[in-house]
């Protein structure tokens, strides 16, 4: 069974992109809609919430501008998270810093309260985010990317620069963690 | 709970999540599920792990990025278009006047024959017939409340101007600066007075910029236009805040209407250009989209207005259109397009297709000048 997302429905991004350099600035626009909050999700997961977007941004300008070099045998996708891997790190080493790994911090997660949201479900999420936490860096990208993102082990392998199989361990781990965690809580 | 023993179930789980499987393959995992308490709850899991993610994740602005990315690219391509002719100049002892000297500093000049386009009418910019969007690059950092400075942006954004047009832009507003004025504001802006801008032709212009110094550079402008406002309206710095705020948060929808405006007028020309080919069905939807922008736009400015009233007196707000609309017209000026009542456009012959659609031609070639010393 495949474990590559496809756009079965609509236009993949190859195409979107041949569309694009061929004049049609709406399909640009379109990469950028459909991708934007994935690259901000993985962006947050990398613990740079406070600069999100300008890094989400900053991704796309890089991206856009070296539109002819991606290669349409991974995923447009999976490109842009790499460029914003790299993006984070310049970032980091510019400001001499670094962050905690991931802050998912309370206030971060309540962005608009909903009561009914917070009695039926905040419990297990509460859990589920500590968990997340407990993770290494290595067991959190790679289960950010496969679990939230479902990027295929190859494509995780390429970007954190490992095997498939080790992605593949790296994962089930995190989510033996996560489950033992969520369970004890 | 036991475990799945199906691995290859288990493994689906991610992009099944994710919504990557076909059809079948999905229908296949959905009767699993319903047999397999294991796989449901991890999938469970997996979907409180996204949302957590989701919930941690500000939303962005599409609209802005999109912006940001294009035009950085425009700007790219602008620079990096095929390597210019060169062409060796000796300098001239007759280079007197500060302004020149300024410009000759430089070692690389190019003499950009490509003017870029801007507006035909209002706010919005002409086509070009490139891709040729916004820049919404904030080098100050607004979007995340850490900019201090107030920041102002041009409307329809700076895109439009070379990093020499910012430049001299930037001269005009520094003049303001140093200068007080009374009423009404007049803001002179020094022009590099060369014999090429006098007979319309193109500018001398500073050597390619870096996307880093570019944005420094269009930061330095915005906050610059922020002072003169400041000064100019004597706004308190609340009301300075506010102004930079609502500027910012209207300026995506500004972009959207130039990038919109851009596009109809594209395809009006390409419909205009096929002459008999043309479809009448397809020109009546443009020119209906375009009337649609321009009321847009007009709703626009009112909804600015209406905002403005919350912390601009009257004399305040009416200062602000002035000097919006001043700073419009005298960008369209550094690119050496006519002020009101004046000719044509470099690169537009009088009469050359209707208003707004054929100006400049970006396919030309661009001329590299370097300097060579003065043989003594």
């Amino acid at each position: 069974m495949g474990d590559s997302i496809g756009t079965t429905s609509e236009t993949t991004d190859a195409a979107l992109i041949t569309r694009w350099l061929s004049g049609d600035q709406r399909a640009a626009t379109t990469l950028v809609e459909r991708h934007a909050q994935s690259v901000a999700r993985f962006v947050v997961s990398l613990g740079e919430r406070e600069r999100t977007e300008e890094l989400v941004q900053d991704t796309f300008v890089r991206a856009f501008q070296a539109i002819e070099t991606f290669r349409s045998d991974s995923r447009f996708r999976t490109w842009l998270f790499t460029i914003a891997k790299r993006l984070v790190a310049d970032h980091r080493r510019s400001e001499r810093r670094r962050r905690e790994v991931v802050e998912l911090q309370e206030d971060h997660l309540v962005v608009a309260f909903d009561a009914l949201d917070g009695m039926i479900g905040d419990e297990r999420t509460q859990q589920v985010r500590m968990a997340m936490q407990g993770l290494t860096p290595m067991q959190r990208e790679v289960f950010t990317l496969r679990a939230t993102e479902g990027v295929p082990y190859d494509e995780i392998a390429q970007m954190v620069g490992s095997s498939a199989g080790a992605c593949r361990v790296h994962y089930h781990n995190a989510l033996k963690t996560i489950k033992e965690r969520v369970t004890d809580a | 709970m036991r475990e799945c023993e199906d691995v290859t179930m288990q493994e689906a789980l991610p992009t099944f999540r994710a919504g990557g499987l076909d059809a079948a393959e999905a229908e296949a995992v959905r009767t699993h599920l319903a047999t397999c308490d294991a796989c449901a709850l991890e999938l469970a899991l997996l979907t409180t792990a996204r949302a957590v993610l989701d919930r941690a994740t500000p939303v962005v602005d599409v609209a802005r990025i999109t912006a940001a990315a294009m035009g950085a690219r425009t700007r790219a391509e602008r620079t990096s278009v095929a390597e210019p002719r060169v062409i060796q100049l000796r300098t001239r002892r007759w280079w007197g006047s500060r302004q020149l000297l300024a410009a000759a500093a430089s070692i690389l000049v190019v003499v950009s024959l490509a003017i870029p386009a801007l507006r035909g009418t209002g706010h919005g910019p002409a086509v070009d017939g490139r891709l040729d969007p916004m820049v919404a690059v904030d080098a100050t950092g607004g979007q995340g409340g850490e900019a201090v400075t107030p920041s102002i942006d041009l409307a329809g954004g700076l895109a439009h101007l070379s990093s020499a047009q910012l430049e001299t832009f930037l001269k005009g507003l520094d003049q303001v600066e140093a200068t007080v004025r009374a009423e009404p504001v007049t803001i002179a802006f020094p022009l590099i007075d060369s014999p090429e801008l006098r007979e319309g032709r193109p500018r001398l212009a500073q050597p390619p910029v870096t996307t880093t110094q570019r944005d420094a550079l269009e930061a330095r402008v915005r906050a610059r236009m922020a002072m003169v406002l400041q000064r100019q309206l004597e706004l308190t710095d609340e009301q300075s805040r506010r102004l930079s705020a609502l500027a910012q948060r209207l300026e995506p929808r500004r972009r959207a209407l130039v990038a919109e405006e851009r596009a109809v007028r594209a395809a009006l020309r390409a419909q205009i250009a096929a002459g008999d080919s043309a479809r009448d069905a397809e020109l009546t939807s443009l020119l209906n989209r375009m009337i649609e922008v321009q009321r847009a736009r007009v709703l626009l400015l009112e909804t600015e207005q209406q905002e403005l009233t919350a912390f601009l007196t009257p004399l305040q707000r009416a200062k602000y259109l002035g000097i919006e609309e001043q700073m419009r017209m005298r960008a369209e000026q550094v690119q050496g397009r006519p002020m009101p009542g004046q000719g044509p456009p470099p690169g537009m012959m009088p009469g050359q297709g209707p208003p707004g659609l054929m100006r400049g031609n970006p396919e030309r070639p661009r001329i590299e000048l370097r300097r060579v010393p003065d043989p003594e």
